[in-house]
């Protein structure tokens, strides 16, 4: 196997807690209400172009959880990605959030953490971070996120209603009327809505940009599944997408479903722009 | 800014909920003032064209299904057999063993798996 000289990769996980297998633990305050921040790591050991954020282990059932991951001394944390969404099904360890790719630079001795927040009330959640190391051919990591369809109020994301009739697009739910800032890379995730009791059920979700009335589909026909058995919308969370939405784009999101029941049919979307 | 439920003015179907809306908008297509952004418990009716109350979700208890279904008449008939004690200690056992699956969503079957 050729390995090459110039690509320099280099990744170091941090955040792992291997005496149980998991990562670190993160706790929630009250009901949809931000813990504390738990340090990740006092101090990065190299330039990283990108993170992979990794959620597991809720400490529940059927709770969604938002994950906002910071940077700066204790006391004094700047968040870098807000509302990173996590949702569990039947079981505490169904979370399904394989991996928020952050395409964003870190500066070598950095420190971070985060902080949860769930529809349950001091629920926990594990995280590590991979650290994502580039050589001279690995274009330059970006430097924002931008979130967007958060709802910290249920620990979820933006509704979206697919309406009473199978297979046929419902509504255009309003994700954001106007993106804060330009969109290169384009992270899609997915929320369960904290339902303890779903119905087993399809989905294909179109993404669009454009005033309501007026929708022009940008990504069409997002495939989702849910299995009644495990109560969970898989998948969660989408890879990054090359993207090129400016700044003051409206996005609105749209499904279709295999059933019509009142409750079971509904999904929660949340989106993350890079730039 | 303010909300709006643009549909169909023929079917009453609703297309989209926003705060931005075309300008002109669509034929047959109506933007309708909402006080605030409909909330996840409200959903649309298209006959009043207003959003309305979502149906409450009802779950179905298996242990129920085990004594009423017909598909479980052989299991019926040894159960009635039983004398009110020994049902409700069968009935505790069986919601001990099902734990978070003795109850299913109206569409779900019965049976696990």
């Amino acid at each position: 196997m050729d390995w090459s000289l110039i690509e320099a990769q280099r990744f170091q996980t941090v955040g792992a807690d291997t005496a149980a297998s998991t990562g670190t633990t993160m706790t929630g305050g009250a009901a949809n209400t931000k813990g504390a921040y738990a340090e990740v790591v006092a101090s990065t050991a190299f330039d990283a172009h990108g993170l992979l954020v990794i959620f597991s282990n809720g400490s529940a059932s059927y709770l969604d959880y938002l994950v906002d991951v910071a940077v700066g001394a204790s006391g004094l944390e700047t968040i870098i990605a807000e509302n990173l969404h996590a949702g569990a099904g039947d079981g505490a360890q169904t979370i399904d959030a394989t991996g928020y790719l952050l395409p964003i630079f870190i500066p070598a001795g950095t420190r971070l953490s985060a902080r949860v927040q769930s529809s349950g009330a001091s629920a926990t959640l594990r995280i590590v971070i991979v650290l994502l190391g580039a050589g001279f051919i690995t274009p330059p990591g970006l430097g924002r996120v931008t979130t967007y369809g958060a709802n910290t109020a249920d620990s979820g994301g933006t509704q979206i209603d697919p309406g009473g009739t199978a297979h046929t697009k419902g509504a255009y739910s309003e994700i954001v009327a106007s993106t804060t800032n330009p969109i290169r890379q384009l992270t899609i995730a997915m929320g369960n809505m904290a339902n303890a009791l779903r119905t087993t059920a399809l989905w294909l979700v179109d993404l669009a940009v454009g005033a309501a009335g007026a929708e022009q589909v940008l990504i069409e026909n997002i495939m989702l599944n849910c299995g009644g058995s495990v109560d969970l919308i898989q998948p969660q969370v989408f890879p990054p997408l090359g993207v090129n939405i400016p700044a003051g784009t409206r996005l609105a999101a749209r499904a279709q479903c295999s059933i019509i029941d009142a409750t079971d049919r509904l999904i929660d979307i949340l989106l993350y722009g890079v730039d | 800014m303010a909300w709006y439920a643009v549909h169909d003015t023929l079917t009453g179907r609703l297309i989209s909920i926003g705060q931005v809306i075309a300008d002109p908008m669509p034929p047959n297509q109506v933007a309708l003032p909402l006080v605030d952004r409909p909330a996840d418990t409200q959903v649309w009716d298209e006959t009043l064209r207003q959003f309305v109350v979502r149906p409450a979700k009802v779950s179905v208890d298996r242990l129920q299904d085990l004594v009423t279904n017909p598909a479980y008449s052989e299991f019926q008939t040894a159960y009635n057999a039983l004398s009110a004690a020994n049902r409700q200690r069968l009935a505790d056992a069986l919601a001990r063993l099902l734990g978070r699956a003795r109850y299913r969503a109206a569409g779900e079957p019965v049976e696990l798996g």
